[in-house]
C-alpha cells in the first residue's frame, strides 16, 4: 500500500510539474495571450491532454483529442489531481491551475496580467496496473511466506517433537519394576533434552510412586499368603493323620479341629473383604451415626472383659458423625476392642468424644500398653502385629487396617501417640482444629472422679 | 525314635504330635523357643522338627544354638516362610532339611525318617541283621518272606537296637528313645518289651538274637560282613 501511494503521488506531483511548465509558456504581449509552445498537442505527442483557457473561458489553446471532461471554475479550489474516468473507460487524473500569464518582455506595461487555466488530463491506468502488480507481488509474497512459515514451524515441531516420540517410546516400553519386582525402573534424565528433563523427573516420580504402591501391595498379599499358610496346614495335617489312622476319636476330633479352622479361616476372609470394602469407591450415601450410642453398643459385651470390668464413657448424647451407621460401627468396634485386648493388666480404657457435635472427635485412652514408639509407626500396617511369631491367632492384625480404610472412606482421620504409657488414639472428621504437624492432643475431661457413664451403667 | 516338635500353633502342634505318634515315633512337643531349647538339651533325641517364628525365643535361634553347642540331631525346619532366602538362611544356620507350610503329612514322615535313617549312616530303607530285615519306613519286619507284625513300640525298641547293632544299649537311653516324655513308663517296660520281641522272633530267630547285658542294657550283636568267595578267611 505505500508503494502504490508513494507511485500515486509521484504522478500527481509530475502532473503538477508539467502543468506549471506548460502555463510558464503562457505569455501576455500586446495585451494578446499566447501559448509558445512548438510541438504538437496530441496526446500521444504530449502523453497528457492539455487544454488552455481564458479566465473567460476562450480557449487559448486544446489538445486536438482533448476528452469531454468538465472544466473548473473556481480559482480557490486546492490544486490536487482529481480521478476520473475517460470516455473509453480507461482512467485518468486531471488538474487544473489558475496562473497568471507572464508578461511578455517586449511589451513593459502596467496593466495586471490576465488569468489562464491550465487543465491537464493523464491517463493513469499505468498506477492502476502498477498497483495491482505490487498487490500481486506482495500477495504471492505472503502466500509464500506463510508457506515457508508453515513449512518452518512444521520441520521445526517435528524435529522438536522426535525426542518427545523418543520418550514416548521408552515410557511404552517401561514396565513397573524389573523381573523381581523389586528394583523400580527409571529413566536416564541425562539421555533427554534439557527441555524434557522436567518431564523425566516428574515421570521419574511417579514411576517411584507407583513402585512404593507395587511394594506395598506385594508385602500385603505376601502377609495375606502367610497368614493363610499355618490355618491351612492345621487343617491339612490334622485331615491327613485322620486319614491315615482313621479312628472314631480322631476322625471326631478331626471334624471338631476343621471347623475351629473353618471359623478363623472366615474371621480372617472377612477382615480382608471389610478391608478391600475400605475403598473410596463403594462408599455409601452418609447418615447421622451417633457416636455415644455406638459406643454404649460395643462396650456392653466388652465391659467385663476390660481391665477392671469397666469402660469410661464420657460425652454428649447429640455428637454425631455424619458417615455411613455401618461404617462408625465398624470403626468404634475395632478402636473399642484393641483397646480392651491390649491394654495390660491393672489398666483402664476411657472413650471420650470431644469438639463439636456436628464434627465430634472419638478419643479412646488405654493404658499401660506394651507398644513402643517404635511399634507405633507400623501397628497400622495390614497384619502388623506386636508378636512376630504371630501366636495370637485370635487377631489377624487387621483392625486398624481396616479402621483406616473405612475412615478415609468417610472423611474421617485418626491418629494416635503415646502418653505416659497409654495409647491415646483419636478419629474425627479431617477438617480438624489441629492441623500444626504435631499429634492432636485431645480435649480430655479431668478424671479426678469416677466416670460419668461406664458401660456398668448401660 | 524320638522326635521333639517345636511349634508355637496349638492345633498344629497336637495334630503333629498325633500323627507322629501314630506312625511310630515317639513324640515331647514345646510350645515357643524357650522350652524347645530347655527339651533339646535335656532329652537326646533322634530328630527335632522347628518352627521359625516361635515366641520368647525364635526359630532360629534355637537351631543356632544347638549346633554351637555341638548338638548334631537331625533338625527339620517347618515354617510358613517360603522364600529362598528363608530357606538358604535355615539350612546355612545348620537345619538339615526345610519344609514349607502347608505340607504333605506323608512328606514329613519321609523326609524325619530319610533324616534319621541318614544320622545312623544308612542311606537305604532297608536294614539287614540276619535273620531279620528292618523296612525303616514301612516300620515292618521281614524274616525271609514273612512279615512279622510288630505293635509300634516294640517295633520302635527292635528298631533302635538294630540301629545301634553291636553297642550295648542302656536301658535308660532305650526308654528315653522310645516313649515320649508324657507317658508313664514303668520300671520293667522296657525288659517286658525285650521279652515280647524275643517271643514273635521265635521260631525265625535264635534266643540270643538280642542279647542281655545284666544291670547295663541289650546288644544286638553286629553281622559279620559277608566274605566274597576266594577271598582268604
Amino acid at each position: 500500500m505505500l508503494a502504490l501511494r508513494s507511485l500515486t503521488d509521484q504522478f500527481h506531483d509530475s502532473i503538477v510539474s508539467r502543468a506549471e511548465n506548460f502555463a510558464s509558456l503562457v505569455k501576455f504581449g500586446h495585451d494578446e495571450l499566447e501559448f509558445d509552445f512548438p510541438g504538437s498537442l496530441a496526446e500521444p505527442e504530449l502523453g497528457v491532454f492539455l487544454r488552455i483557457t481564458s479566465d473567460e473561458g476562450s480557449v487559448l489553446s486544446t489538445s486536438p483529442d482533448w476528452p469531454p471532461i468538465p472544466t473548473p471554475i473556481d480559482p480557490q479550489a486546492p490544486e490536487t489531481a482529481e480521478p476520473i474516468t475517460l470516455p473509453d473507460g480507461s482512467s485518468a487524473s486531471t488538474l487544473a491551475l489558475f496562473r497568471h500569464a507572464i508578461v511578455d518582455d517586449e511589451d513593459v506595461n502596467t496593466k495586471p496580467t490576465p488569468v489562464v487555466v491550465v487543465q491537464l488530463c493523464a491517463r493513469s491506468e499505468h498506477i492502476t496496473r502498477a498497483g495491482s502488480a505490487i498487490g500481486l507481488a506482495l500477495a504471492v509474497g505472503a502466500l509464500v511466506a506463510c508457506a515457508g512459515a508453515l513449512l518452518a514451524a512444521n520441520f521445526g515441531v517435528s524435529r522438536g517433537l522426535r525426542t518427545v516420540r523418543a520418550l514416548g517410546s521408552d515410557v511404552d516400553g517401561l514396565s513397573p519394576a524389573d523381573a523381581s519386582g523389586r528394583i523400580p525402573t527409571r529413566l536416564t534424565p541425562a539421555t533427554y533434552s534439557s527441555d524434557l528433563v522436567p518431564i523425566v523427573d516428574a515421570l521419574n516420580g511417579l514411576l517411584d510412586r507407583q513402585h512404593l504402591t507395587l511394594e506395598r501391595e506385594r508385602r500385603f498379599s505376601d502377609a495375606a499368603a502367610h497368614e493363610l499358610r499355618t490355618p491351612i496346614a492345621e487343617l491339612s495335617t490334622i485331615a491327613q493323620v485322620a486319614s491315615m489312622w482313621p479312628e472314631p476319636a480322631r476322625l471326631a476330633d478331626c471334624a471338631r479341629q476343621s471347623a475351629a479352622v473353618a471359623v478363623e479361616l472366615t474371621h480372617l476372609i472377612e477382615s480382608l473383604l471389610a478391608l478391600a470394602r475400605g475403598n473410596p469407591s463403594t462408599l455409601r450415601d452418609p447418615e447421622l451415626a451417633p457416636l455415644m450410642d455406638l459406643c454404649r453398643h460395643v462396650i456392653s459385651p466388652l465391659a467385663a472383659k476390660a481391665p477392671g470390668g469397666d469402660i469410661a464413657l464420657v460425652g454428649d448424647d447429640a455428637a454425631c458423625w455424619r458417615t455411613s451407621r455401618g461404617d462408625a460401627l465398624i470403626i468404634v468396634r475395632n478402636l473399642i476392642q484393641n483397646a480392651v485386648d491390649y491394654t495390660l493388666a491393672g489398666g483402664f480404657v476411657r472413650i471420650t468424644i470431644v469438639g463439636d457435635n456436628a464434627a465430634p472427635h472419638l478419643v479412646v485412652e488405654n493404658g499401660p500398653v506394651s507398644l513402643t514408639p517404635e511399634q507405633l509407626e507400623h501397628f497400622a500396617e495390614p497384619f502388623w502385629r506386636a508378636d512376630p511369631a504371630r501366636t495370637d491367632r485370635a487377631h489377624q492384625g487387621l483392625g486398624l487396617s481396616i479402621v483406616d480404610a473405612v475412615a478415609a472412606r468417610n472423611g474421617l482421620v485418626r491418629t494416635a501417640h503415646l502418653q505416659s504409657r497409654a495409647l491415646v488414639t483419636r478419629i474425627g472428621p479431617a477438617e480438624s482444629p489441629a492441623s500444626d504437624g504435631q499429634p492432636p492432643r485431645p480435649r480430655l475431661p479431668v478424671h479426678d472422679g469416677p466416670p460419668t457413664s461406664t458401660a456398668a451403667d448401660l | 525314635m524320638r522326635l521333639l516338635v517345636v511349634e508355637d500353633s496349638a492345633r498344629l502342634r497336637d495334630s503333629l504330635a498325633d500323627g507322629l505318634t501314630a506312625a511310630g515315633f515317639a513324640v515331647d512337643t514345646a510350645p515357643n523357643g524357650r522350652d524347645g531349647l530347655l527339651s533339646a538339651r535335656a532329652t537326646s533325641y533322634d530328630a527335632i522338627v522347628l518352627d521359625l517364628m516361635l515366641p520368647e525365643v525364635d526359630g532360629l535361634t534355637v537351631l543356632r544354638t544347638l549346633r554351637s553347642e555341638h548338638r548334631s540331631t537331625p533338625i527339620l525346619i517347618l515354617s510358613a516362610n517360603d522364600r529362598i532366602a528363608h530357606r538358604v538362611e535355615g539350612l546355612s544356620a545348620g537345619a538339615d532339611d526345610y519344609l514349607v507350610k502347608p505340607f504333605s503329612f506323608d512328606e514329613l514322615l519321609a523326609r524325619l525318617r530319610a533324616l534319621i535313617r541318614r544320622s545312623r549312616g544308612l542311606a537305604a530303607r532297608l536294614l539287614l541283621i540276619p535273620p531279620i530285615e528292618l523296612d525303616l519306613d514301612a516300620k515292618s519286619v521281614l524274616i525271609g518272606a514273612t512279615t512279622i507284625d510288630f505293635p509300634p513300640r516294640e517295633y520302635a525298641l527292635l528298631e533302635y537296637l538294630c540301629l545301634h547293632a553291636g553297642r550295648v544299649v542302656p536301658r535308660s537311653e532305650l526308654e528315653e528313645h522310645i516313649y515320649a516324655s508324657d507317658k508313664q513308663v514303668w520300671s520293667n517296660a522296657v525288659d517286658s518289651a525285650v521279652a515280647a520281641i524275643r517271643r514273635r522272633l521265635t521260631p525265625h530267630a535264635s534266643a540270643d538274637f538280642i542279647l542281655t547285658r545284666r544291670g547295663i542294657g541289650y546288644l544286638i550283636p553286629k553281622p559279620e560282613p559277608k566274605r566274597s568267595e576266594g577271598q582268604p578267611r
